[in-house]
């Protein structure tokens, strides 16, 4: 059974709609700024954070979680293309558990002196909270027991589709709600990202500090973003006379299982799991179209997916266009693979590839037909997503231009 | 056929100690008991034969809990010769411990030499202990494993939505093997308020389980064994769903 995304939302920090998103991707605009927030001390040695565009949420949520918030919002974006007289299977939700480092955050942030429990039991609020949404505004009932978190570090939004979307193509499942949320930053975790080695460090303009596969790429810039999809069959859809923005035709993935922060020098894992996305779609290499790389501009990671697409693509990847949604919004980990599906889709629909920006000095070691400069006008029918994760996770989807 | 390993068959001894309130989360967290394996950290990450890795410094108690399974886990793998890259993991583990030290830091010092004070105390590895995913990671470094992986921190469903996810990979041919577990502990005073408001105060027990599971209808029998209702489930964390579970195989 094919399956498509018939809705989105988004809240990024180029955009808050699946319409400006999509129009900002081409228009040069990064989401990439200085750090500022009241609970970061001044002498703070990260400057850089890829911050939400400001944006409001139902006047119902009075509470101050900006994962509850964000959640809202993004059902309200959805809402219009859900009905009542259809039903939804599950709930499937990618976001990162406010675990004890924000925790600390958040209370200095407030400048308070005791834990609020509300703010910091977020762990499954994103789920109940669409569950309670979908029964109350729209009379649907989604059990518990299909109220599915994945935590799989920064493959988690991709991971999430391509779970419901093996229950959908599989007719299990008709319809599912994908919700990917990563938001706020606490002191505590930048400073545990840093002593890790991951992030940019610098003083240069924010617009130009992520920068992958450029030579002078120094690490990655944190960010935040939310995304929430509707995924069911295409019949489905276009019974309810809905045009998809996008389907999804395939996924693989697979584990390094090497190092906990460091990717295989082998590229074997991520390899592997483009190689399974490829035969699950029925599709040879040379019918991809384009590859949005995870690319979060480490100075490792970068080169070993390049590494992996050489391999898997042959020659052909020195003539595939490849591109990196990081480079404009940062690196929304838990989340950041759906805003790069939801990057995709936009470019299936306008046809069109958004560069990489900052890319002033490819990195000789990167032999890959990289976007640079202006938007690359193509024929597509194929997309290719990559995510990577902390731990050695990798997940490639495969997007195919809705029929 | 499918295995069953169980940190239950190791019979550690338990004990009762309070688990929910420490620290500065007294004030808002109500006290409770926990059924607590009587190990340290240290003496359970010397249970997974992989003592050399000093486990305890990179994972967190659900992942060395997990990991104290390794020995089992991998001799099932052994006997099966499968290739690394068709093998996946699956589970549910629970998010690693807090660093009291650094919470209390971060309280004391408000914003003011705020920097200084949290990289002296932070440690890199703090990021692993806390992750919920590298109990997976580990294991798959550990194991040799390189299929797909995944973990799924839902209490009470978490081990379900495992299964679920390696009967979907058999079908789609990824699979040769898959390991299935969920490894529940005590360790950290937000997650187990979270059990708490779930279970109740008999519902905090410690343990882990794993399955070795051979094909998708081994799969499909325990997804449809698993579908029990929520109100049966007494205990957070799936490693006693997952012992049920085994009996169908």
């Amino acid at each position: 059974m094919t399956v498509v995304i018939s809705a989105a939302g988004v809240l990024s920090p180029i955009g808050n709609t699946t319409a400006e998103f999509h129009q900002e991707l081409f228009t040069g605009t990064t989401g990439v700024g200085w750090l500022k927030r009241p609970d970061f001390p001044a002498d703070f040695p990260i400057h850089y954070f890829a911050a939400l565009r400001p944006f409001s949420a139902p006047e119902a949520s009075v509470l101050t979680s900006p994962y509850i918030k964000a959640t809202l919002n993004l059902l309200a974006q959805i809402a219009p293309a859900i009905s009542p007289e259809i039903g939804i299977d599950a709930i499937v939700s990618a976001h990162r558990d406010a675990g004890d480092l924000n925790f600390g955050g958040l209370c200095l942030r407030a400048g308070r002196h005791e834990p609020e429990f509300d703010e910091v039991l977020v762990k499954d609020r994103p789920l109940a909270l669409a569950a309670s949404f979908l029964k109350q505004f729209k009379g649907i009932s989604v059990p518990e027991s299909r109220r599915v978190w994945i935590s799989n570090a920064c493959t988690s939004a991709n991971d999430s589709l391509a779970y419901a979307f093996q229950r959908i193509r599989e007719g299990i499942w008709q319809r599912a709600l994908i919700l990917s949320l990563e938001l706020e930053v606490s002191p505590l975790q930048m400073t545990s990202l840093h002593l890790l080695g991951a992030l940019a460090e610098g003083t240069d303009a924010p617009s130009t500090v992520s920068r992958p596969f450029d030579k002078r790429r120094k690490g990655f810039v944190k960010g935040e973003g939310a995304a929430v999809f509707l995924l069911e069959s295409e019949k489905a859809a276009h019974s309810r006379g809905i045009k998809p923005l996008a389907r999804i035709v395939g996924f693989g993935a697979s584990t390094d299982g090497y190092r906990l922060t460091e990717g295989r020098p082998d590229a074997k894992g991520i390899m592997h799991a483009m190689g399974r996305a490829l035969v699950d779609a029925g599709l040879s290499a040379g019918q991809v179209d384009c590859i949005s790389a995870h690319a979060t501009s480490t100075p490792i990671g970068d080169v070993l997916e390049a590494k992996g697409i050489e391999e898997v693509f042959g020659d052909y990847a020195k003539q595939l266009p490849v591109t990196a949604l990081k480079s404009i919004t940062g690196h929304a980990t838990a989340a950041c693979g759906a805003l790069e599906t939801l990057a995709a889709a936009g470019m299936l629909s306008a046809q069109r590839i958004y560069p990489i920006q900052n890319l002033d000095d490819p990195d000789p070691l990167v032999r890959l037909a990289l976007v640079r400069g202006a938007p690359l006008p193509k024929t597509m029918n194929f997309i290719m997503i990559n995510s990577l994760g902390f731990g050695g996770q990798n997940c490639s989807l495969l997007l195919g231009k809705a029929e | 056929m499918g295995e069953f390993f169980s940190t239950d068959q190791r019979k550690f001894d338990i004990r009762l100690e309070e688990v929910s309130a420490v620290g500065i989360y007294s004030a808002i967290f109500p006290p409770a008991k926990g059924q607590v394996i009587a190990l340290t950290d240290e003496e359970l990450g010397g249970c997974s034969s992989l003592a050399d890795l000093r486990l305890h410094r990179i994972l967190g108690r659900s992942g060395l809990l997990l990991l104290s399974l390794f020995p089992e886990l991998s001799a099932g793998l052994s006997r099966r010769k499968h290739s690394s890259w068709r093998v996946g993991i699956y589970g549910s583990a629970v998010r690693g411990p807090t660093s009291m030290p650094l919470i209390r830091s971060a309280f004391q010092s408000g914003t003011i030499d705020f920097s200084e004070n949290v990289r002296r105390i932070i440690s890199p590895k703090q990021n692993f202990r806390e992750g919920i995913n590298y109990p997976v990671a580990q294991l798959a470094i550990a194991l040799n494993v390189n299929g797909p992986t995944g973990t799924f921190p839902s209490l009470r469903f978490g081990a379900e939505h495992a299964i679920e996810a390696a009967w979907m990979d058999f079908r789609n041919g990824s699979l040769d093997a898959a390991i299935i577990f969920a490894s529940c502990t005590l360790e950290n005073p937000v997650v187990n308020q979270a059990m708490l408001a779930a279970f109740g105060p008999r519902g905090l027990v410690e343990s882990a389980s794993a399955l070795l599971v051979d094909s998708e209808t081994e799969c499909a029998k325990l997804a449809q064994h698993i579908q029990v209702q929520a109100s049966q489930r007494e205990v957070a964390g799936g490693a006693e769903v997952l012992r049920r579970a085994a009996g169908c195989l």
